[in-house]
């Protein structure tokens, strides 16, 4: 209730004001400019993220100290702790990352984004930005509007800081034009209690704006322009450090126990460095005082004092906090445990998704692939393996000889437990998306949903032939054991092939390369069919055996085409062409057929 | 078309957005340079290998390679003209 009459009552506030003050309209356009600009300097940063940045985030955070490093420099690169955060959680809940190593990249953001308060301080109120801010923006719009998605990312990077400059100049302006009309300066409140009241509204605007810099840009051209004194800017900055994990908090609502724990990380690091900042905020003054003296800075200059205490306490925070990490990542495990949910659900469709066609697919697509991890485990044991032998180099044709585990694993139970759920989440949101999506992508959803149809299928079948699989793998006859055992490996070698591409994303594994697997199941079901013939004739198995046989076989034959076909549905290369390309060589059914050299009816 | 949809082709195509054949074709080259190099690899190694096993699955992997590269070059063909 309260979250629903909150955006009525500040948009009423700020339309009142917008009409009442012309200054005020100038700094609100300025803010608002400046935000636009932000969003969209994140956007071009996305389009690096496809590869690059992830690859460097795994080379590069393996030590505490070494992520902390990547903290900073990405953040100062990119001006924006928010996007590196989001990609931190995303790695950590993917397990590429541990929570220390997560911890260590927030802290280095932290630091990182004090070089946002330099640069304003130090270029922005400065120089005309403004000046900058046309070319930027001509240039950026128009690669923006290119098909490559580097040159999109460029244009986007471009037209961001352009807006920035916007932003900010704007800003300047409105304060200037303030100050002639009204001089905030007198509300000032001196003392401690002015930094309390202050680093309370700097958390407000952070909060309500969800950009620290944001926070910090007015708060320098405040200053700047001498609408607030150096004291309340001080209690500000702080506040606009406590309020930007806000964004933090928000992007864990949705995220699994390793976000929440990240976010929870980011809150008290921030919350304690402004703690022992506004304790010690005259000593903290005084350093201040003294480098700005050693550093030569001009003795009016409060804005470059803003930025250098802005560093100063962040830094002073992390190294407060460095040595207690380790502990801190284990309370953190301790206060958020992982609960096992009773049953799996969806992990990716939100009713957000369902408003853009795009990231309702990608979402979708994600789902499915969680579906098949899922179901993996399933058929796994299913099949009496281990997931891990299934993961493994190991030859699955020799380990399937091993003599078998006779667990009593109940597929329907797990069925019921981890996929039924699921599935019925994909349908129903498979069912929604399609009364949105626009009709030429409709195809992909039939697609994505076959896909999970597929892969639940599979499941079924091997539900159906389990029973004579533990049965006939240790039975004594080696001829019917070998049989299933045959088939064992041809379904864990399946297996195998789409988690080293939809899981591990193996290079040696491509959308091609299932046409091979699909022309060697072709060539085993065609040689399966002639050994069982040659075995009724010799007699070395019994009639009942070859029922058995051949409706086994057909199970697994149908789970293993069923699970190729929704692999090649689920992988996706980095590129649409590329995709496109590797689509269109794809082998037909009657090609497969010629090449494992067997008719082309069945 | 709508005329500003229209308007926005042409602007998209002044402004020197490529026609996605384009950049399937350029992909498709790529693609058929890969398999290729692939090939060879798989060759080699069919011809330095003396496990019958090991052999049979390189020839397989060989032939479906040899059947996707030949559907590549006719569709490539294709795009060119």
């Amino acid at each position: 209730m309260l979250r629903k009459l909150l955006l009525p009552v500040i948009l009423a506030i700020l339309a009142y004001g917008l009409w009442l003050s012309p200054e005020f309209k100038e700094i609100s356009a300025g803010v608002a400019i400046f935000l636009f600009g932000m969003l969209s300097l994140e956007e071009g940063f996305k389009a690096f993220t496809g590869g690059r940045l992830e690859g460097l985030l795994r080379r590069t955070t393996d030590r505490l100290w070494k992520a902390l490093g990547f903290g900073v420099v990405t953040t100062t690169l990119m001006q924006s702790s928010s996007l590196v955060s989001v990609i931190t959680i995303s790695f950590l809940s993917a397990g590429l990352l541990g929570l220390a190593q997560g911890i260590g990249i927030i802290y280095g953001a932290n630091l990182g984004t004090t070089t946002g308060a330099w640069l304003i301080a130090g270029l922005g109120l400065k120089v005309k930005i403004a000046e900058y801010a046309m070319p930027m923006l001509v240039f950026g719009v128009i690669l923006l509007l290119q098909r490559s998605k580097t040159l999109r990312g460029i244009g986007y990077v471009l037209a961001g800081l352009g807006f920035i400059f916007l932003g900010i100049h704007y800003m300047k302006e409105g304060f200037e034009a303030f100050r002639s009309a009204i001089d905030l300066a007198q509300y000032a409140v001196p003392g401690i209690q002015g930094v309390l009241i202050y680093t309370l509204l700097g958390i407000l605007a952070t909060v309500i704006m969800q950009s620290s810099h944001a926070t910090l840009v007015l708060t320098l051209t405040a200053l700047s322009a001498g609408q607030i004194t150096y004291l309340n800017a001080l209690g500000l900055a702080i506040g606009a450090n406590v309020g930007t994990t806000i964004t933090a908090v928000l992007g864990a609502i949705g995220a699994n126990v390793d976000g929440r724990r990240l976010a929870a990380a980011h809150v008290l690091f921030n919350v304690v460095t402004g703690a022992v900042a506004i304790l010690f905020i005259q000593p903290f003054m005084a350093v201040v005082e003294h480098l700005a003296r050693w550093t030569h800075l001009p003795a009016g200059d409060f804005t470059l004092r803003l930025a250098l205490f802005h560093t100063l306490f962040n830094l002073v925070g992390i190294v407060l906090m460095l040595p207690f990490t380790g502990r801190m990542v284990c309370w953190l495990e301790r206060l958020f445990r992982v609960r096992r949910p009773a049953v799996v659900r969806a992990r990716y469709l939100h009713e957000a998704a369902l408003e853009v066609p795009d990231a309702a697919l990608a979402a979708l697509r994600k789902e499915v692939v969680h579906l098949f991890e899922q179901a993996f485990g399933i058929l796994a044991h299913g099949l009496n393996l281990h997931r891990e032998t299934i993961i493994s180099d190991f030859d699955l044709d020799h380990l399937v000889e091993a003599p078998p585990r006779l667990g009593d694993y109940d597929i329907e139970a797990h069925y019921d437990l981890r996929l039924k759920q699921l599935y019925g989440d994909i349908i129903d949101f498979a069912s929604r998306l399609r009364t949105t999506l626009p009709e030429k992508r409709a195809d992909e959803l039939y697609q994505l949903r076959n896909a999970a149809r597929g892969i639940v299928e599979a499941v079924k079948d091997v539900k159906h032939m389990r029973g004579n699989l533990v049965h006939y793998t240790s039975h004594e006859n080696p001829y019917i054991r070998a049989e299933y055992n045959r088939l064992r490996a041809m379904l864990a070698k399946v297996l195998r092939e789409l988690h080293r591409l939809l899981l591990e994303e193996d290079a040696d594994v491509t959308f091609l390369s299932l046409d091979r697997l699909k022309v060697e199941i072709r060539e085993m079901e065609r040689e399966q069919d002639e050994r069982l013939e040659q075995l009724i004739r010799a007699r070395r198995i019994t009639p009942l055996m070859a029922t058995s046989l051949m409706n086994d076989a057909g199970y697994a034959f149908d789970a293993a085409k069923a699970l190729i076909n929704a692999g090649q549905t689920l992988y996706r290369a980095s590129d649409q062409a590329e995709d496109e390309a590797e689509r269109s060589l794809q082998l037909e059914k009657d090609e497969i057929d010629r090449l494992a050299g067997g008719d082309q009816s069945s | 078309m709508s005329r500003l949809g229209h308007m926005l082709e042409k602007i998209s195509h002044l402004l020197g957005r490529k026609p996605p054949e384009h950049a399937t074709r350029k992909q498709l080259h790529k693609l058929l340079k890969r398999l290729k190099h692939r090939q060879r690899e798989l060759e080699k190694r069919c011809e330095h290998t003396d496990d019958a096993h090991e052999r049979k699955r390189l020839e397989r992997e060989i032939k479906v390679i040899r059947e996707q590269r030949r559907k590549g070059v006719h569709l490539y063909r294709e795009l060119r003209k």
